[in-house]
């Protein structure tokens, strides 16, 4: 209806328009009359309207402080209900389900929240500003912004009857500020059907593993002969990378007495220059590590002898892979190393009346048996030592790679574990590498734009630059 | 003058419109292969992309490439239906579009109209704030705006996703740029017929200014629906959260699970192409000078 109306007081305007342009005087000397006539009636009926913005601000102001007063009241449950933040793509069942047995033993509720990965740094940053970080928290690494605000979670990272693997633990002037959820290890997979098709043969056994140089051998062999496209993909990861430099003699990029990056030994530069004879689009396709191809959607196309990733893609290639047999392999020596990361670091927040049941909530996560509970169902390597976990996977070559994975933890070179232990030691000083040049600078490297030794002391440099 | 040039005029406007008819049949082939060349560039990944979605997670990197799925099977929809509370994203994400639409048009228009229309020193001051804020990215914006919004109180609540979002420079910019073609003689003639400020605005201007309400409402419609780290940022309660949001949740740090992805992706889709196709005539029709001469 209104509608209509609109359109016909329109039309009559439309039609008296016409009318007046019809007329040829008008161009000119009506536009100045115009200009003369506009500020008089516009101002006057423009002043009727002053008080509008302020009203507008006012009830803006207001609906805004109504749902806000409505939020604290939610939040403001008190000690029945903590939250616990993570972010996961797949590894949530396990907490849902401690969630469940807690809050039937002690009366809170825990409210498991997954939030995404881009982004979650952000969001703990902002929150924190708010004040409105949540109670407990499963968190990529820790940020200066909020580290005062942690509880000490010594209690539980202290008891005996846990046995928290105490190197891995976060610790502040005899504080606990993070017990990690579990381990994530860098590791070697192939295509087991390649292999057999080809009648290569390869280790099964870490404690008997094989060279970089017998690896490669055997996947060229195994490419040669069944007309596959590449050896081997490699993550482009400054902690994968790693693994590799270790394997090779190399101790990497280390942080030295004075807290800065130290340049590299020898042993590391000549890592990085077989890692980038490599990429000579036989061995490996260069677009990994130049132009950002995925190299999990390589490998699963079946045209790619092996993969170097790591201990988080067997669910994904568990379910994801159907064409083919896929089996983990152990890390390449001679060295035998891995890089060794903290899949989360469980962190609980000193948030008042929450507080309490947030550090039980932490306690009853890290108890032996809830957290082989844990760890089975969210096929998590263990923080703890010595326990006997059964994964329920249904597929044979990811029970397989587990069991691997574990006694490759138990053998690896304690090097494995010095790039997240530097990353930790930075944070609690206050610092923070928030941008790894080691990506950008190994592509310039691969493409030909600059050589090793420069490429060594940009990383370095690189590095060093953002620890002020 | 006329009288002379007039007789030719005919018969050499008769021969050219004989010339083009003929001409204009290869001329239409090109155009509508080029038409459909580009529907088959912008089709084809979509098609892929929907197809994808129905495949299981082992055929999606299967080598030689497939479009078809060989076993079809939905559990990437049900996985990512279970995977976050969709329908609640969903209400939450509905809430936050129709608001910051209908509110930015409002404002758009209200904004446009007094910078094309009235002029003043201050309203052409605050035209040239109102486009430097486009030279700023959003990122250098987050901080400040956070603060803003958390002493205004209104972190964790819908309204800290749609108040900020109200004002955008593109719509102002965009019905300033109309309100500047409609003829001032018009205001005028209202204005003499005593039709008030605001009467003239709202029963004149805004009618005449549809074609570009609809535009900015899709694009408006889009940009918020599309929104991911503003929501994330200032929404806190998961019971608040947006639909891309939890999309989001299914990209882990280390891998992504695709098939659910896939699925997800197209859950969250389709209101956005419901909506286009209810609203498509107008779209197309985005006929930008509204039949005014001037």
């Amino acid at each position: 209806m209104t509608s209509v109306c609109q359109d016909n007081f329109l039309r009559e305007y439309v039609l008296t328009i016409d009318a007046v342009s019809a007329c040829p005087l008008t161009s000119v000397a009506y536009k100045g009359c115009v200009d003369h006539k506009e500020i008089t009636p516009m101002t006057t009926s423009l002043r009727r309207w002053r008080w509008l913005p302020v009203v507008v601000a006012t009830a803006a102001v207001l609906t805004a402080c109504g749902s806000g007063s409505d939020d604290d009241s939610s939040s403001g449950g008190g000690a029945k209900k903590i939250t616990f933040w993570l972010s996961t793509a797949a590894q949530i069942q396990g907490y849902t389900d401690l969630a469940k047995e807690f809050e039937a033993k002690e009366g809170v509720t825990v409210e498991v929240v997954n939030q995404p990965y881009d982004g979650y740094q952000d969001k703990l940053r902002q929150s924190a500003q708010a004040n409105s970080l949540p109670d407990v928290a499963s968190v990529p690494s820790l940020d200066t912004i909020w580290i005062n605000q942690l509880q000490d979670l010594s209690d539980t990272a202290n008891n005996d009857a846990n046995k928290i693997r105490k190197d891995l633990v976060t610790e502040q002037d005899g504080k606990v500020l993070a017990i990690p959820s579990d381990l994530t290890a860098a590791g070697l997979f192939i295509n087991k059907s390649l292999f057999t098709k080809a009648g290569v043969t390869f280790p099964t056994d870490p404690a008997q593993t094989w060279t970089w140089d017998e690896f490669l051998a055997a996947a060229t062999k195994v490419r040669t002969a069944t007309g596959a496209k590449y050896d081997l993909v490699y993550d482009n990861s400054p902690a994968r990378i790693r693994a590799f430099i270790y394997n090779n003699g190399g101790k990497g990029f280390q942080l030295g007495s004075d807290g800065k990056y130290q340049m590299p030994d020898a042993a590391t530069v000549s890592a990085l220059e077989k890692f980038k004879a490599m990429n000579d689009d036989k061995v490996m396709p260069k677009s990994v590590w130049t132009s950002g191809a995925d190299p999990n959607a390589l490998f699963k196309s079946g045209q790619v002898v092996a993969y170097f990733s790591g201990v988080w893609q067997v669910p994904d290639f568990a379910e994801g892979i159907t064409d083919f047999e896929w089996a983990s392999a152990p890390t390449p020596g001679p060295v035998h190393a891995t890089d060794i990361n903290l899949g989360g670091k469980v962190v609980a927040f000193n948030n008042g009346d929450a507080a309490a049941p947030a550090k039980k909530w932490v306690d009853f996560i890290f108890q032996r048996e809830n957290y082989t509970k844990l760890a089975q169902a969210n096929g998590y390597l263990s923080v703890e030592s010595g326990l006997t976990l059964t994964y329920p996977f249904e597929s044979k070559a990811a029970l397989d790679a587990f069991a691997l994975y574990n006694k490759e933890i138990e053998l690896a070179d304690p090097i494995s574990a010095s790039g997240q232990a530097a990353g930790t030691k930075l944070i609690l000083e206050g610092k923070a590498i928030q941008d790894d040049p080691t990506k950008a600078e190994m592509a310039k490297y691969i493409n030909g734009e600059q050589d090793v030794q420069k490429t060594v002391e940009n990383i370095v440099n690189g590095l060093n630059s953002q620890l002020g | 003058m006329a009288v002379t040039t007039a007789p030719p005029r005919p018969p050499a406007l008769r021969r050219r419109r004989k010339k083009g008819t003929t001409g204009e049949l290869p001329k239409k082939v090109w155009a509508t292969a080029i038409m459909w060349l580009m529907v088959v560039v912008y089709g084809f990944p979509v098609l892929w992309f929907l197809l994808s979605s129905i495949k299981p997670a082992g055929e999606l990197f299967s080598y030689p490439l497939t479009l078809f799925p060989e076993n079809p099977t939905l559990k990437g929809f049900t996985q990512a239906w279970t995977s976050f509370d969709v329908a609640q994203y969903f209400v939450n994400t509905l809430i936050v579009t129709v608001a910051a639409t209908l509110l930015t048009i409002v404002a758009s228009a209200a904004c446009g109209y007094a910078l094309a229309k009235y002029n003043n020193w201050w309203i052409k001051a605050f035209t040239i704030c109102i486009l430097a804020t486009t030279m700023l990215p959003g990122e250098v914006l987050l901080a400040p705006l956070f603060l803003v919004v958390r002493d205004l109180n209104m972190y964790n609540s819908l309204s800290a996703v749609v108040v900020p979002a109200v004002i955008t420079a593109t719509g102002t910019f965009m019905f300033r740029q109309f309100f500047l073609t409609v003829p001032d003689d018009l205001l005028e003639a209202a204005r003499i017929d005593g039709s008030g400020e605001l009467s003239t605005f709202l029963r004149i201007m805004l009618p005449l200014s549809r074609p570009i309400m609809l535009t900015l409402a899709i694009f408006s419609f889009q940009w918020r629906w599309n929104d991911y780290i503003w929501p994330l940022v200032v929404l806190n309660d998961p019971s608040k959260y947006t639909l891309q949001i939890g999309v989001a949740t299914i990209v882990g740090a280390e891998n992504v699970n695709w098939s659910v992805l896939l699925g997800a992706s197209v859950l969250s889709m389709i209101p956005l192409v419901l909506i286009y196709l209810v609203f498509q005539k107008y779209v197309m029709n985005a006929d930008i000078n509204a039949g005014l001469k001037d």
